[in-house]
Parts: structure tokens; C-alpha cells; sequence
């Protein structure tokens, strides 16, 4: 196990300079001029030539390839064009918003999930499955900014149980905190619920069919028993692996909903990095996205160990 | 009977003053937070470092310039005492107000002037169009200076004063520019309202009243005159949704909101909890054509456009409702100083798709598509843009839309090949028509006009610089109209107005070309 969790990190090396290498290139040949964007509409052409030589952008493409090579492999990305700080100073104050927004969408994304998926399969073919069906058809149908909207329009506008937009931290705020966090994190867990409940019902249904689950019953265990530790961890692989792709897209920012209620989180930050030109922090995103994708990776197919221990890691 | 009438008067008399001082005393609050919602967020917060107007609209809050615009457009001593030109126009004394206290908790002197100004100078927009035609400036003593031109400036006051994007010059402490130098500002001492409290990138610029504010005491008049900050904060939340700026408002989480739709304000009118603000004058289209490539290098193919486009039909694509635009030939609206009524006169708005068949052809148009470039971000962009190349296409003529977000507009449109015709939104409070040379003559800003007529044009704004007399000036002025509609570098389609909305509680709110928040109070 210790081995294969070595060998793993060790692979993660080439993948994330592939990474690297492709955000460079991407980033630097995409259209759109930042200098001109930080100057705005009226620039002189002398203002242009100042700022991009500041900012070292009038140097060969080659040359501030292997320059910005060599800083990221350090652990450097350079300073935000625009924000005028470092990009991993910027990219830290924005993971903690997303953090907390993914976590808590998460909770109960899979909560509402595994009980709307277990639902429906005890129930088959039942009117509990049709409702947990139709609800999950629903979170994954439904277009989360016209979710947020009318969440926005109802709770916030109509009955003013939460603010419009905003973020405050728990330090900031204390437990009011929970106020900012309600709306967006909902939406995104609806959306995870439907994802959730659909596979956990699938997975169930086959699971029930095994002939373990005809023993574990025959042999007078309760249903709930056999439901929750028969069934339902054997009915995981599936499950998790879900999960943890979807806890990769939350924490990777989700821009619709964070734009939406102005998260300062990571997607917020990298559309407007986009919008901006502000490569270093588009380059910085895109490698910490691949990075949570392979870290989520990795301790996915370490859970799986978990549910199923007749896998062996090599 | 007369003692009962006495005491009835007696008693309304006492009434109507309980009255009056109870609504004196609900008016004009000291107190509580603001928070507006404004559509975008900036880079940073040092004006001379950017063109993006934003920064000037929350700065206006903390530095002031020497000189200021009132509502009419006319400019007045703010910082400035009072000040004297010379009859050849080649020098300006100013006389610095005494005891303006800075947020560095130093009194303002001639040293903040003198080290500001060769900041602006250098670095900022409307700087650079004093520069070539500055000589010296001399310290008289610590609140007089005298500025100095080798030739008669006529503008000088009106762009150090100018509300165009960030050109106006403000004074800052002379211990931050020593600090910062060319570099971005990130700490700030000016002599304005309110002072830099806390700026998050990308969320808020929270803004806190300075106690020891000096007041102009000249009568309050938008940007110039006396300021009072009745607010003990403003709070600038950078909110890119629109629809989430409204719902803000609706539930009083916000008092203001920058730029909303302007297809809901039958709605918002209907709200009693919202007040509409339409701001007039605020922004034109422009059609800025690519002189430097064929076809618009020739005059006739310019004129051309102009009469090939229904210029009506273009302010219902482009903005909608009829409220929020206007036609208008002129660069300066009505009621500014160098507004020109027969402007355009034969030209603008003249829909005469025969004739410009005619000019194209006079103009050897050999067919070539015509590329439209334009952002698709911006509704008036994307929506005028369309509306063009559906215009076009009826007359015959092959376009080819390009519609793209703003950093590849940007991009593109500098250079000298790639595109025909670009959409622009231009402010339209420009106080001096010099400010117009930025753009207008030989190779400015991205016409890439390099002929006779952009000769000719610079030679008339040579000549408006050096004419310090204002009818002699204003028929220059006319010149540039006419050799404008006649040449055609780039021309103004039409006047819009953006819609904010503020919350009724925000009271004494002016709707200025830039929102400010001195002289508002909220109301309980």
C-alpha cells in the first residue's frame, strides 16, 4: 500500500510539468493583451511599451518560458498582472472561500443524495422511487445560475432570510457566516444530489440482488443492517467515485455560482483572470486544478481499498 | 373672538416650526454605511496608472483636483483659492487654499501640488496632453504657483479638471509619491472626504469619512464646491451580475447599483423603494472606422457609411427604449459650452443608401467583406454591431462580423490590419474639445489616419490650443465640426444614458457623470 502510494506521488511529477508546459503555451498564445487591458481604452502606445516592459511581457516567448519554468518549479508564479500581489499569495486567500462553499455543498449534496438513491432503491418501482427520481432528474437538469437566481429571488429578495451575494468568513462573521454560505452551497448540492442519487440507486439495485443480501436477510438481520452495512459499502465504489470527481469540480471553483453571488473563491478568480489576460494567475489555476484532480484521484482509488478489501495495490 | 383667532395662529405658527424642524432634523443624517454595487472592479486605486474610469469614480471620494467641474460643465477653483491667467495665456498663477488639512495629517502646500503634477504629467492620460506644450512651473511660495507654457495653453483648467476616464489632475501627499514613485500607489493620502479604509481585490473598497475634512466653501455643485461627508462609510462592492445589483437594492442590502438593465425601469419605477437615476449626459456610440487600409482610407467610402446607416433604426437595436437616447451630431451635448447645433448639418442622419452606393463607388470599394469588430460583452457593442452589418448587407455591401470578449477587441483593434469598422462607447462630459486630439488627427489613438484631411485636422487643433479667447475658440470649434463631417475619421452615432437605481433612503443623490456619495445621507 505505502508502496503504490509512493509510486503514485512520484507519477504526479511529469504529469503536472505536461500541465505546466500546455498553461504556458495556452496561456501566452490565446488572444487578448493584458497590458492593454490594465491600461484601458485610451492607452498611448508609449504607456503599452512601458508597462509590458515592466512586467517583462517584451521579452521572447522562449526566454520567459524557461524563466517561468524554472521560478514554478520553485514554487514561484510570478506576480498577479493585474492584482499587482504574488499569485500564490492570491490563489491561497481565494481556496479558502471554495473550500468552504465545496465542503458544505458537498455534506449535503451526498446526504440528500444517499438518502434519495437508498430511497428509491428499497422502494422500486414504488411511488418513493418515482419522487426520488423526478428530484434527482431535476438537480442534475436544472442550470445552476437560474437556480441561484431564483433561490436569490425567493429566499433573499422575497422572504430576506439571506443576503443577496456576499462571502464572510467565520472569523469575521462568527456562526452569521453560515448565512452567506447557504444559498450557493445549496445549489451546488442540489446538483450533486441528483449526480449522488442516481448512481447510489443504480449501484443498490444491483447490490440487492446478490445473493449475500438474500443471506444477510434469511439469516434475521434487520433491514437496516443490512441496507446500510451489506449493501449500501459494497454499493460504493461506484458512489465514490462520483463523489470524488464531483468534490474536484466544487473545489476546482465553480464560476457560475461564485460569479453569481461574488465568492472570492478560485473560479471567481480564474474567469476574471481570464477576462483579464492576468496569465501567471490562469497559469497558477489551471496547474491547481490538475492537481486536485489528481490528488482526488488518488485517495479515490484508495477508498477502495476500504469498501472492498479483496483490492491489492502493486 | 380675536383672542381665540390669536391663539389658533399661535398654535399653527408652533405646529408648522414643530414641523419644519422635525423634517430638518430626519434631513441631512450623519451616520451609517453605504454600500453600493458597481459593475466591475479595477486593478488598483492610483489614477495616473490607468485609463479605466472606475478608479477616478471611488477616488473622487479621496483626492480632490485643483480645479473641479460644477453641474454646467463650468470649471471652478476646488483646491485652488483662487487663480489668475495671463492675458498671452502662457502662464496660470494659482493661489493654494490655507489649512486643507491631508489624510497624512499634514497641511496641503505647494510641495503636494508641485510633486503631484509631475506624476500627471508623466504618467497620466490627460497629462500627456499638456506635455508637449508645457514649459515650467515655479514655486512662489508654500500656497503659490505659477504654471508655464513656451506658447498660449487655452485648456490648461479644463483638463486638469476633466472627468474624462481618469485624466483629471488630483493633489496627493508628496511623502506617497517619494514612496511610490512611478510604480502603482498602494497606500493613499489625499485631501478628499473620505479616506482608504480597506480594499479587498475583487470583492469591496471599503471607504471611511476623514474628520478632518477642509471643505471647499464654495456653494456645492457636483464635483465642485463644498463636500460634506454625512456617511461614516462607503462601501464599493464589486458586483458583476447585473440582476444581482437589482436584487440588492430590492432588499436594501444595497443603496446604490451601478448600470442595471435598462429594460426593467418601468419596473423600478413602479417600486417605491427604488429611485431611478437616468445620467445625461453620459456616453455616445462611436463608429470608428480603419482610415489606414482600404476602403476607409478614402474620405468618400467614410462618408459613405454614414450615409448608409439609419441611425434610428440603430438607437432601438443598440439601446431600446427611446428615454435613454438621442441623436446628436455633436461631440459636446446641448447646454455644454462647445455644443455646435449645425454639426453634421447634410451628413448625420441623412439614410440615403443610394448615395452611399454612389460614394463607394466614387471611392473604387472593390467589394472586399468589411470586418466588423466588436465586443460581445457589452450589449450596445454586440447589438449595434449587428444591427450594422444587417444595414450594410441590404445596401449590397459583404460584412464579416467578428465579435470577441474586450482583451481581444483590444488587442486586434490596434493594429493596422484585420478590421474596417469598430464599435466604442466614448464619454460624452468631455469639458474642452481638445480633449478630442487624443483621438482625432494624424495617427491618434486606432484611426491610423495618416492623410491631407488628418493633417489639416491638426492643424486646427493647433490653432484651438493657442486661442485663449472663447468666441475666437468656439468658431474653431466649428472648423473641427465641419472638417470632421466633411472628412469623417470617426463620428458619433448617437447620445446614450446608463440607468443606475438607488434605494430611497439614500437622499440628496445627484446623478453626475461619475456617482458620488459626499453630500447623501440615508435616511432612518
Amino acid at each position: 500500500m505505502r508502496n503504490y502510494i509512493i509510486k503514485r506521488i512520484l507519477l504526479l511529477i511529469p504529469v503536472i510539468i505536461i500541465v505546466a508546459v500546455i498553461a504556458f503555451f495556452i496561456t501566452n498564445l490565446m488572444p487578448g493583451d493584458p497590458v492593454r487591458v490594465i491600461l484601458g481604452n485610451f492607452a498611448t502606445e508609449e504607456q503599452v511599451l512601458r508597462l509590458e516592459q515592466e512586467l517583462g511581457l517584451d521579452q521572447p516567448l522562449i526566454i520567459r518560458f524557461f524563466s517561468w519554468l524554472s521560478r514554478v518549479i520553485r514554487g514561484d508564479f510570478g506576480n498577479s498582472l493585474y492584482l499587482n500581489a504574488p499569485v500564490s499569495e492570491v490563489l491561497l486567500n481565494r481556496i479558502k472561500p471554495t473550500f468552504m462553499i465545496a465542503v458544505t455543498a458537498e455534506i449535503i449534496g451526498v446526504s440528500l443524495g444517499l438518502l434519495l438513491g437508498i430511497t428509491a432503491a428499497v422502494n422500486h418501482r414504488k411511488i418513493l422511487d418515482q419522487f426520488s427520481i423526478t428530484i434527482s432528474l431535476f438537480g442534475i437538469s436544472i442550470p445552476s445560475f437560474w437556480l441561484s437566481l431564483m433561490l436569490i429571488f425567493v429566499f433573499a429578495v422575497q422572504l430576506r432570510w439571506f443576503p443577496v451575494s456576499g462571502f464572510k468568513s467565520f472569523s469575521e462573521a462568527g456562526l452569521g457566516a453560515f448565512r452567506y454560505l447557504v444559498l450557493p452551497s445549496f445549489t451546488l448540492a442540489f446538483m450533486q444530489a441528483g449526480l449522488v442519487a442516481r448512481m447510489t440507486r443504480s449501484a443498490m439495485l444491483d447490490t440487492l440482488k446478490q445473493d449475500y443480501i438474500r443471506t444477510a436477510r434469511s439469516k434475521g438481520i434487520s433491514a437496516k443492517n443490512v441496507i446500510l452495512k451489506h449493501a449500501l459499502k459494497n454499493a460504493m465504489l461506484p458512489i465514490i467515485t462520483v463523489i470524488g470527481h464531483n468534490f474536484a469540480i466544487l473545489l476546482g471553483g465553480t464560476w457560475i455560482i461564485e460569479t453569481i453571488f461574488v465568492i472570492p473563491g478560485t473560479g471567481f478568480l480564474a474567469i476574471n483572470a481570464i477576462m483579464r489576460r492576468d496569465i501567471p494567475v490562469i497559469q497558477a489555476c489551471i496547474i491547481f486544478v490538475a492537481l486536485i484532480y489528481i490528488v482526488l484521484n488518488l485517495l479515490v482509488d484508495i477508498s477502495y481499498g476500504f469498501f472492498n478489501p479483496k483490492i491489492k495495490y502493486k | 373672538m380675536k383672542k381665540l383667532f390669536t391663539m389658533t395662529a399661535v398654535l399653527i405658527l408652533l405646529t408648522t416650526l414643530i414641523f419644519s424642524l422635525s423634517v430638518s432634523a430626519q434631513e441631512e443624517r450623519y451616520g451609517g454605511t453605504l454600500n453600493a454595487a458597481v459593475k466591475m472592479s479595477v486593478a488598483h486605486l492610483d489614477t495616473d496608472n490607468s485609463t479605466d474610469s472606475m478608479i477616478s469614480s471611488m477616488m473622487n471620494h479621496v483626492y480632490e483636483g485643483l480645479f473641479e467641474f460644477d453641474k454646467n460643465l463650468q470649471v471652478q477653483p476646488h483646491l485652488a483659492e483662487s487663480y489668475q491667467v495671463a492675458e498671452d495665456g502662457r502662464e496660470y498663477t494659482v493661489n493654494l487654499r490655507r489649512g486643507v488639512m491631508m489624510h497624512n495629517g499634514q497641511e496641503m502646500n505647494a510641495d503636494d501640488v508641485l510633486a503631484s503634477f509631475d506624476r500627471w504629467l508623466r504618467l497620466n492620460n490627460g497629462g500627456n496632453i499638456v506635455e508637449p506644450y508645457f514649459d515650467s512651473v515655479e514655486k512662489i511660495n508654500d500656497y503659490k504657483i505659477i504654471f508655464k507654457f513656451a506658447e498660449p495653453y487655452a485648456p490648461f483648467l479644463n483638463i486638469l479638471a476633466s472627468p474624462v476616464s481618469n485624466q483629471k489632475f488630483v493633489v496627493r501627499a508628496e511623502e506617497i509619491i517619494d514612496k511610490f514613485g512611478d510604480s502603482v500607489i498602494t497606500e493613499h493620502a489625499g485631501t478628499g472626504p473620505y479616506k482608504v479604509e480597506n480594499w479587498i481585490p475583487d470583492q469591496n473598497l471599503t471607504l471611511e469619512k476623514f474628520d478632518n475634512y477642509t471643505a471647499s466653501s464654495l456653494e456645492s455643485s457636483f464635483f465642485a464646491g463644498e463636500r460634506t461627508p454625512y456617511l461614516d462609510r462607503i462601501v464599493f462592492n464589486f458586483i458583476t451580475d447585473s440582476q444581482v445589483r437589482v436584487s440588492g437594492i430590492q432588499t436594501g442590502q444595497f443603496q446604490f447599483a451601478e448600470e442595471v438593465p435598462r429594460d426593467q425601469y418601468q419596473i423600478f419605477k413602479a417600486n417605491s423603494d427604488i429611485n431611478t437615476q437616468i445620467i445625461y449626459p453620459d456616453k455616445m456610440a462611436v463608429l470608428i472606422t480603419n482610415n489606414g487600409v482600404p476602403p476607409f482610407n478614402n474620405k468618400y467610402a467614410r462618408q459613405a457609411l454614414v450615409y448608409a446607416l439609419d441611425f434610428e433604426e440603430l438607437g432601438y437595436a443598440m439601446i431600446g427604449n427611446p428615454e435613454f437616447w438621442r441623436l446628436e451630431a455633436a461631440l459636446h451635448e446641448e447646454g455644454n459650452p462647445w455644443h455646435d447645433e449645425t454639426a453634421g448639418e447634410g451628413i448625420y442622419g441623412v439614410y440615403d443608401p443610394e448615395k452611399a452606393k454612389e460614394l463607394l463607388a466614387k471611392a473604387d470599394y472593390d467589394g472586399t467583406p468589411l470586418v466588423i469588430l466588436s465586443g460581445q460583452d457589452d450589449d450596445m457593442e454586440r447589438n449595434g454591431a449587428i444591427a450594422i452589418k444587417d444595414q450594410l448587407e441590404e445596401i449590397g455591401i459583404n460584412v464579416e462580423l467578428q465579435l470577441f470578449d474586450r482583451p481581444t477587441v483590444v488587442e486586434k483593434r490596434a493594429k493596422l490590419e484585420g478590421w474596417n469598422i469598430h464599435l466604442s462607447p466614448f464619454i460624452k462630459t468631455v469639458p474642452d474639445p481638445q480633449i478630442h486630439q487624443g483621438w482625432t488627427g494624424t495617427n491618434k489613438w486606432i484611426t491610423n489616419w495618416d492623410s491631407e484631411e488628418s493633417r489639416e485636422m491638426d492643424e486646427i487643433f493647433e490653432r484651438m490650443v493657442k486661442e485663449v479667447d472663447y468666441d475666437e475658440r468656439y468658431k474653431i470649434v466649428q472648423e473641427f465640426y465641419d472638417e470632421m463631417w466633411d472628412s469623417v475619421p470617426y463620428f458619433n452615432i448617437l447620445d446614450f444614458s446608463r440607468l443606475h437605481i438607488t434605494r430611497s433612503n439614500l437622499r440628496n443623490y445627484q446623478p453626475a457623470w461619475q456617482p458620488f456619495f459626499w453630500n447623501t445621507w440615508l435616511e432612518e
